[in-house]
């Protein structure tokens, strides 16, 4: 038998219309693959819908709330170096240029401190580029609560996280949570160690900034910042008590980040003298620097 | 306060020269490109379509039964022959660490963060940026072989191969920190094979066993977690036997369309931890719990059962315009995945095409979704052969490609 000359073209041309045909699957497994493929291939808009379909078939997935939650800051260019700039600028930043609007009765009791420099919270690199970016931040810290885009979900960082007392959990510059039962929680979940890693660092890179932009945009008085010698803040308010008050959730954010660095940095079991430990280092300091005005009750008053 | 940078020098160079030292989710497949065990620019220019089509390299590695149509009116002997592969942005992270990194490091980066910041910010990005596509290296090695026809059916084939590839990725593990998967494999092929023609009939049988001597090494961890007073790569090796057994049938059904399928089982040999590639520090204990992980993971690979078959058209003389002395047309479909996922039907096609005019031959061709190109040139004793072509990391095709060059240099006798 002989084939004719035009058919043996036939296969050749089964390719392209094969090629045509590959179609990609809708299922749950086939989603969470092709959004991470799309996020390796640069596509993040295509990544964080393809994810937002696999969430709709399984909110209570909670590896694609963090690979979600991770994309946004990724779509966003928010990042942990981000973090290391505010927490710098917390523990280290420069006196503000101007001398700061009066703020608290009778003017602010930290201008009469010899030594004490007007501090600007505002004044560091790309402040208003990301609070441009805010709604994204808040939107992965929901994500990661189990709500966003698709919501009921779990909540991911375990509430052993935020449950650490800012009073009496941080000491020389060390943290106190029960930390078994925040790893017990993200295990529980389905979650591998580097899961867990990634959903941490989101997470504390998240609520930090978001509780900066609080205090610094949302607070319903008007606040004074101070550097003072001891290198620490001092912020005045008209009304002190209210202050520290209104940023109640906004410091529980800021303690939360700082146990989630924590905890990534023992999932991972990186040294004292790692990057990661460092920055906890540094986040702490940060704390610590603004805790006498903002954190609760247990310390002294102005 | 003083306090360090977010990531050392040392680490910083790691995750930009990741090969030479891989969004959190499964880990990188190996290196599985589906191509032959020794990736040909021949058969690779033309898309791989190749398991029908007669050639002496693809009678060593893609279907021993090609060895039965080798001419061989005397014995083929090649002597040596070198390559290497170039895919995805490995060029660029070079430069990068040339012309950024490296002069960051010389500057300070501790310096940098404090005193420069968009500059270290700069090199943070950019780094993650190159590292999000795959990128991978390749070296080959040759060394003799030997094609001999011993009656007018049977021929012998025996030689040595080497090939080492790398592939190097760098994922967001999560706000943007860096998650290094990087992994390496040596290979050292020696097969012996025997390919027969069925006198009276069409047919044609190969069947080739190969000695694999392999080594493995792999990374995927934060760039945090790596310890700059103690980091190592942890090889495991391994020796085992390859089977490739294959048929082809000439003139089926119309003169120059042949067909042509061969498998091959085993070749992934069982490994276990054999040395260290120490990346910084000396004198340190190895790690346990990776070395571990490491021997779960390669024992977790599924066996390596490989298949293939296509067909090809030989163009008729008649038919070819001045100066073309041959064509061809071929298919193959290629069962194994060239990703850590199970791929789509397209992903497994290649198609191709080759003319061959005097001493250049020009080849294209269309395989999984992206075009491949390349030529070869003989002169003499020298062979060399150049491809491009596309490697598809995803599921389907044309969804996450990883583009290479390869170019290849032999140097034998009756070649």
């Amino acid at each position: 038998m002989t084939v004719p000359r035009a058919a043996r073209v036939i296969p050749f041309a089964l390719v392209f219309f094969l090629a045509a045909c590959d179609g990609g699957g809708g299922d749950f497994d086939s989603l969470l693959i092709d959004a991470r493929l799309a996020r390796q291939g640069g596509d993040l808009d295509e990544a964080v819908e393809l994810y937002e379909d696999a969430l709709a078939l399984d909110p209570s997935s909670a590896v694609v709330r963090v690979e979600l939650a991770s994309t946004y800051l990724d779509r966003s260019g928010v990042d942990l170096i981000d973090l290391d700039r505010f927490a710098l600028h917390l523990a280290e930043g420069n006196a503000a240029p101007d001398a700061p609007p009066s703020a608290g009765a009778g003017g602010c009791i930290y201008s009469q401190i010899p030594g004490a420099e007007t501090f600007d919270p505002r004044g560091l690199a790309e402040f208003d580029g990301l609070v441009a970016e805010r709604d994204v931040i808040q939107l992965a810290i929901a994500t990661l609560r189990g709500e966003g885009v698709v919501a009921g979900g779990p909540r991911v960082p375990p509430i052993a996280l935020r449950a650490i007392d800012l009073c009496d959990g941080i000491e020389d510059g060390e943290l106190f949570y029960d930390r078994a039962a925040a790893l017990a929680a993200l295990r529980a979940q389905g979650l591998d160690d580097r899961q867990i890693a990634t959903a941490l660092a989101v997470n504390a890179v998240a609520l930090l900034i978001d509780a900066y932009f609080f205090l610094n945009e949302d607070l319903p008085q008007q606040t004074e910042w101070w550097r003072l010698p001891n290198g620490f803040l001092g912020i005045c308010a008209d009304d002190p008590e209210a202050l520290r008050e209104q940023s109640g959730a906004a410091v529980m954010d800021f303690g939360e980040a700082l146990t989630s660095l924590d905890m990534r940095a023992e999932v991972l079991a990186l040294h004292p003298g790692d990057a990661s430990r460092q920055l906890v280092d540094g986040a702490i300091a940060a704390y610590e620097a603004i805790e006498m005005d903002l954190g609760p009750t247990c310390n002294v008053l102005r | 306060m003083q306090r360090a940078p977010l990531m050392t020098a040392r680490l910083l160079a790691f995750v930009a020269l990741s090969f030479a030292a891989a969004p959190a989710g499964a880990q990188s497949p190996f290196p599985q490109d589906a191509t032959a065990p020794f990736p040909l620019a021949s058969a690779l220019g033309r898309g791989d379509a190749s398991t029908a089509v007669v050639d002496a390299e693809g009678a060593f590695h893609v279907n021993p039964a090609l060895l039965a149509r080798l001419e061989l009116a005397r014995p083929t002997i090649q002597l040596a022959g070198v390559g290497g592969a170039n895919g995805g942005s490995a060029w660029s992270l070079w430069k990068y660490y040339r012309d950024e990194l490296g002069p960051a490091i010389e500057d300070g980066l501790d310096s940098l963060r404090v005193n420069d910041r968009d500059r270290f910010e700069a090199l943070y990005d950019d780094a993650l940026e190159l590292g999000r596509s795959p990128s991978s290296l390749s070296a080959m090695a040759a060394g003799p072989s030997l094609q001999y026809r011993i009656n007018p059916v049977t021929a012998l084939q025996v030689g040595i191969f080497a090939v080492s590839s790398a592939r190097g990725q760098v994922h967001d593990g999560g706000a943007g920190v860096p998650l290094i998967d990087f992994y390496d494999q040596t290979d050292v092929h020696v097969p012996v094979g025997i390919g027969m023609a069925m006198p009276g009939s069409s047919l044609a049988f190969g069947v080739s066993a190969s000695a694999v001597r392999r080594w493995v090494t792999a990374k995927y961890a934060f760039v945090d977690e790596l310890d700059a007073g103690g980091e190592a790569l942890y090889v495991l090796s391994g020796t085992g036997v390859a089977l490739d057994a294959g048929v082809h049938a000439r003139d089926v059904g119309s003169p120059g369309l042949d067909l042509g399928a061969s498998v091959r089982l085993g070749g992934d040999p069982a490994l276990s931890y054999s040395r260290r590639i120490e990346v910084s520090g000396t004198d340190f204990p190895d790690n346990e719990a990776e070395i571990a992980e490491l021997e779960a993971r390669f024992a977790d690979r599924d066996p390596d059962v490989r298949y293939r078959a296509g067909l090809a058209y030989r163009v008729p003389t008649e038919d070819l315009p001045e100066g073309v002395a041959g064509a061809l047309i071929a298919i193959d479909y290629v069962g194994a995945s060239t990703s850590a996922f199970d791929q789509s039907t397209m992903a497994h096609m290649r198609f191709g095409m080759e003319a061959t005019g005097g001493p250049l031959t020009l080849r294209a061709g269309f395989a999984q979704g992206y075009p491949s190109f390349g030529a070869g040139v003989r002169t003499g004793a020298l062979r060399l052969d150049y491809a491009f072509f596309g490697v598809e990391e995803g599921r389907r095709s044309s969804q996450l490609r990883r583009g290479v060059h390869m170019l290849q240099a032999r140097f034998g006798l009756g070649m």
